[in-house]
């Protein structure tokens, strides 16, 4: 059964560009899921539409089996948030935070164990606008573990976290998928998802450019490199013959230095091809691409 | 049920509020002041006066500013209850736990009446307590003052649920914390002009400038807005339950509606009115 499920899922805001355009996706129970993609690429927005804070223009959304509109209390009530752009409130302790949760969703957490969970536990009696911006989004972390949650929706759970905090989210997303909590996990950095995630996809401009594992991207990844060749004498004809081998792409020369993309099997072909043509070949180095090209790639570039 | 939950962590939220107490403080002692000042001079200037009257003037004096203090404190706490939620986050955080959007409203209203309750009842007591002490003991024991008291402390309550209702909705109906804010000076205000308002309408509609007259179109005019169909409503209660002369506005006026009945109705709409535009503008708004 899927625990997230989208079918051509559109978003319009009024008097602005499409933020979501028929996006299909489909999260299995028990997945940890990255959704990855720059800032404004529809991310918040998707996961805007599963809580209901905004109404799809058209698809639908279907979250634990409800409808994440028509039954979005119910969804909530078996989903833990940590929303993105949210602020605690400040006359409050963590304890009162993690109460009200507590209260809301009306289980028997006890307060202290959760914040222990997420390393508040000095901080229990504190009141959260003295809080550090790290230590706000292990409260507001807290609060989403709050019940037991089927699934837990993090947007961009490492914003302002140092390094330790990120290594905590990550240990809390291990323990809670170990359970057999569904994870989905926005963010703009991939190797955020690297480490935990089963599956990423990956959102541009409003559209979901790739859905994939890990090692799917891996191995997209590693079938292509960057080859460079140092050569004198490279001739139109020359770059030409390089061009229409196969498994070649984006050939071209400048200053004695021709580069082109290439498939694993084809780089002495590319280098013999030369010499036949004449050229005189001095150096040629080659780079594999890496996980954050492929994903710079999907993304346009952009961070 | 849910309300519940937002109601008391709204509760707790407001009432840590520095401001709050500060002006709960200020608005206290001037209820203290006030009582004393009152049961001190009666006592002295007017001994003859009958401990029910007496009784009654001091519920009064009393009550007026704890009225306008509700009416400010309501405006300062709750015209961003909503909208200052939406701008900043926190709306993230509360409705991204198993609430509707009208168990937010709700919450927010009972949360914050209660807050307010909290000094404007312990005003009420502390300023009559006082007042009485100093008229004497035979103003606590007449039964007039005691059942006029507990009218008050209703009054309050209802007056305290028309504000924060108001002030609530006006913070669910606008988009931004500064339209709060100008909706609700733009309500104080325009309840403090009214009667100059209706005096330039009377002069030019009637055609002369003997503004002591009273035409009977004007008593609707008069109770559109929450206080003086508040005060009309309480006028028209107290003297149902006391011989004071409370009387009505409406008591001149033959027309009608004329009726403390008319004040009533607009006083409920003032209640439900505004929360249910501003809960249509929520329920359907993307956050």
């Amino acid at each position: 059964m899927a625990a997230i499920e989208l079918n051509g899922l559109s978003k319009q805001y009024s008097g602005s560009v499409m933020a979501l355009r028929g996006v299909d996706l489909r999260v299995n129970k028990g997945e940890v899921f990255g959704f990855l993609g720059p800032n404004g690429a529809g991310k918040s927005t998707t996961i805007n539409i599963l809580l209901d804070f905004v109404r799809p223009t058209s698809g639908t959304a279907n979250v634990l089996g409800f409808d994440a509109q028509a039954d979005s209390q119910e969804v909530r009530r078996r989903t833990g948030v940590l929303p993105e752009g949210y602020k605690v409130y400040d006359r409050l302790t963590a304890r009162h935070h993690i109460e009200f949760v507590v209260e809301s969703k009306d289980v028997d957490d006890d307060p202290e164990a959760i914040l222990e969970r997420v390393g508040l536990a000095d901080a229990t009696d504190r009141k959260a606008g003295d809080f550090s911006k790290g230590m706000k989004q292990r409260l507001t972390l807290g609060m989403a573990l709050v019940g037991d949650p089927d699934l837990l929706i993090l947007d961009e759970p490492s914003t302002g976290l140092d390094p330790s905090g990120v290594q905590d989210v990550r240990q809390i997303v291990n323990e809670e998928s170990d359970r057999g909590t569904t994870v989905f996990f926005s963010s703009h950095i991939l190797s955020q998802v690297e480490a935990v995630c089963d599956r990423v996809g990956i959102l541009r401009e409003g559209e979901l450019v790739a859905v994939d594992t890990i090692e799917g991207l891996r191995d997209a990844a590693g079938t292509q490199a960057t080859l460079r060749v140092t050569a004198d004498g490279v001739t139109d004809e020359a770059i030409d013959a390089v061009q229409s081998l196969s498994g070649v792409s984006n050939a071209s020369f400048s200053d004695s230095l021709l580069t082109a993309s290439v498939e694993d099997g084809a780089k002495m072909q590319v280098v013999t091809t030369l010499e036949e043509s004449g050229a005189s070949v001095s150096d040629f180095e080659t780079e594999e691409a890496s996980l954050e090209e492929l994903f710079m790639a999907y993304t346009g570039g952009e961070q | 049920m849910s309300w519940v939950a937002v109601a008391r962590k709204d509760f707790r939220d407001a009432i840590r509020s520095r401001m709050f107490w500060a002006l709960a403080i200020v608005f206290g002692l001037l209820s203290i002041g006030i009582g004393g000042a009152y049961g001190y001079f009666t006592d002295e200037l007017a001994r003859s006066v009958p401990a029910n009257e007496a009784g009654i003037g001091l519920v009064f004096f009393v009550q007026s500013p704890i009225t306008i203090f509700i009416m400010f404190i309501s405006a300062i706490i709750c015209h961003k209850s909503i909208v200052g939620e939406w701008e900043q986050g926190s709306l993230k955080l509360l409705l991204s736990l198993p609430h509707t959007r009208s168990d937010v409203i709700l919450g927010k209203i009972v949360g914050r009446a209660g807050v307010i309750s909290v000094p404007a009842i312990g005003s009420l007591v502390l300023g009559l307590g006082l007042g009485a002490a100093l008229l004497g003991g035979s103003v606590l024991t007449s039964v007039d003052f005691l059942a006029v008291a507990a009218g008050f402390l209703v009054a309050i309550l209802v007056y305290i649920a028309l504000y924060v209702s108001i002030f609530v909705g006006v913070s669910a109906i606008t988009r931004s914390s500064s339209l709060a804010v100008a909706g609700s000076v733009a309500l104080i205000v325009l309840q403090f002009f009214w009667s100059i308002i209706l005096s330039i309408l009377f002069i030019l509609l009637e055609s002369t400038f003997d503004i002591s007259g009273n035409a009977d179109w004007m008593y609707l005019l008069r109770m559109l807005m929450p206080n003086t169909a508040f005060n009309e409503v309480l006028n028209a209660s107290l003297s149902a339950m006391t011989e004071w002369p409370l009387s009505a506005n409406a008591g001149d006026i033959d027309a009608v509606y004329a009726s403390p009945w008319v004040a009533a109705v607009i006083l409920v709409l003032w209640i439900v009115v505004p929360v249910a535009i501003g809960y249509w503008r929520f329920e359907s708004a993307d956050l």
